[in-house]
């Protein structure tokens, strides 16, 4: 594709690149891919936290995608119907594997942290620490609440989006991010703060 | 116990989702309960941290690569050849079981109902009240649309409350009561217990 087309696909609305990606057209979508690659791969992160299997799992949702991207109907945007696939994706993943059980595991070391900070109570490895077990938290953090979590807060997105996504109420987002903090906030008090 | 819902409030309020009159209202709570004002800072501190989790981030090169790799994939698939099972005749069994299972939770209810310790315990059950909306909906979609929409309007009238409800769907939603607000739960409450002496 010269340089001159490409200028071309990036100025293409996004309701062009799915009508021709439906056509079969793969131009199409690989600028649909490009667009959203990286919003979807760090979606999916979030998820595993290992590279190799976010790596399989966005190239999976984007094969996925364009397989049944003739039943895309429109009624959402692209956006939210491949951030769908992603997040669904990466749902089946964490229960194929397992990791579930290992954070029920998990949970209980949790637990006992809360009552014990690992290490020195100096600001800075206070906070460095804080992140650390912030990261291990929400990665323990049931499946729903983790999703609305995950959507919301680390990926900007608005109650309604996220609800679109999971599809769900934005009542339901709401009060599952209100629960995710509430478990978030007790789990790591040593390192909140009174 | 009152404060639980202004928790839930300053979590709206920090993913900018909470309407200006409740906005007015959590301020002056903040103002005089020390609790939730800790208890808002801790939020506030964890949001904060919470933007600063590890994001992958990569070269131009990775993206390149990781287009070749899916390019090289899609050369094999056509669109339509799904292999995703979102079709009619495959729901069609989801449906099947789903009936079946609530004919099984139906009969086990009424079994259940007959025994005389049911009549003693008969007091008032908000999941009894529910199990008999989920036996006229059975699995009929077009009758849980109905109620939903009945149900959500009805919410609104009553509760006063002027938040958008956007179309909570009843019966696939597990979190659906619990995603109510505690005006809405009330007045639910007292519907149906209006209903009950009725």
């Amino acid at each position: 594709m010269s340089n001159r087309m490409k200028i071309l696909m990036t100025d293409v609305k996004e309701e062009v690149l799915v009508e021709k990606a439906q056509d079969g057209d793969l131009e199409a979508y690989a600028e649909l891919v490009k667009r959203y690659r990286e919003r979807i791969y760090r979606t999916i992160y979030r998820y595993t936290r290992n590279h190799s299997d976010t790596d399989d799992l966005a190239q999976e949702t984007f094969l996925q995608a364009f397989r049944a991207i003739k039943r895309f109907r429109k009624k959402s945007g692209f956006y939210t119907w491949i951030f769908r696939i992603a997040v669904n994706r990466s749902l089946n993943f964490l229960k194929k594997s397992g990791r579930e059980k290992e954070k029920a595991g998990y949970e209980e070391k949790m637990g006992n942290i809360a009552v014990t900070p690992l290490h020195s109570p100096e600001p800075v490895s206070m906070a460095k620490e804080l992140g650390e077990r912030l990261k291990e938290a929400v990665d323990s953090l049931p499946l729903a609440y983790k999703s609305s979590f995950i959507l919301v807060v680390l990926q900007g997105m608005t109650h309604g989006q996220a609800a679109r996504v999971l599809r769900c109420s934005e009542n339901t987002v709401s009060w599952r991010l209100y629960k995710a903090r509430k478990i978030l906030q007790s789990k790591l008090s040593p390192y909140l703060g009174r | 116990m009152g404060c639980k819902k202004y928790e839930k409030w300053i979590s709206d309020s920090l993913d900018e989702e909470l309407n200006a009159r409740r906005s007015r209202k959590l301020a002056s709570h903040l103002a005089q309960c020390a609790a939730c004002r800790s208890y808002q800072e801790r939020l506030r501190l964890l949001q904060q941290e919470a933007l600063r989790l590890e994001s992958p981030d990569f070269p131009p090169r990775y993206w390149e690569e990781f287009s070749r790799n899916l390019a090289r994939r899609l050369q094999a698939v056509q669109p339509g050849a799904s292999d995703l099972r979102l079709g009619w005749r495959s729901r069609g069994w989801a449906w099947a079981g789903a009936a079946v299972l609530i004919a099984v939770a139906l009969s086990l209810v009424l079994i259940l109902r007959k025994g005389p310790e049911a009549e003693e315990n008969d007091v008032f059950s908000f999941e009894k009240c529910l199990d008999r909306v989920y036996g006229e909906i059975g699995d009929d979609p077009q009758l849980a649309d109905l109620f939903n929409v009945a149900l959500v309007r009805s919410l609104r009238e009553g509760s006063g409350a002027d938040d958008p409800v956007t179309r909570p769907l009843f019966v696939e939603d597990p979190f659906f009561l619990e995603g109510l607000s505690e005006e809405e739960m009330e007045f639910l409450n007292r519907e149906i217990e209006k209903e009950i002496k009725s």
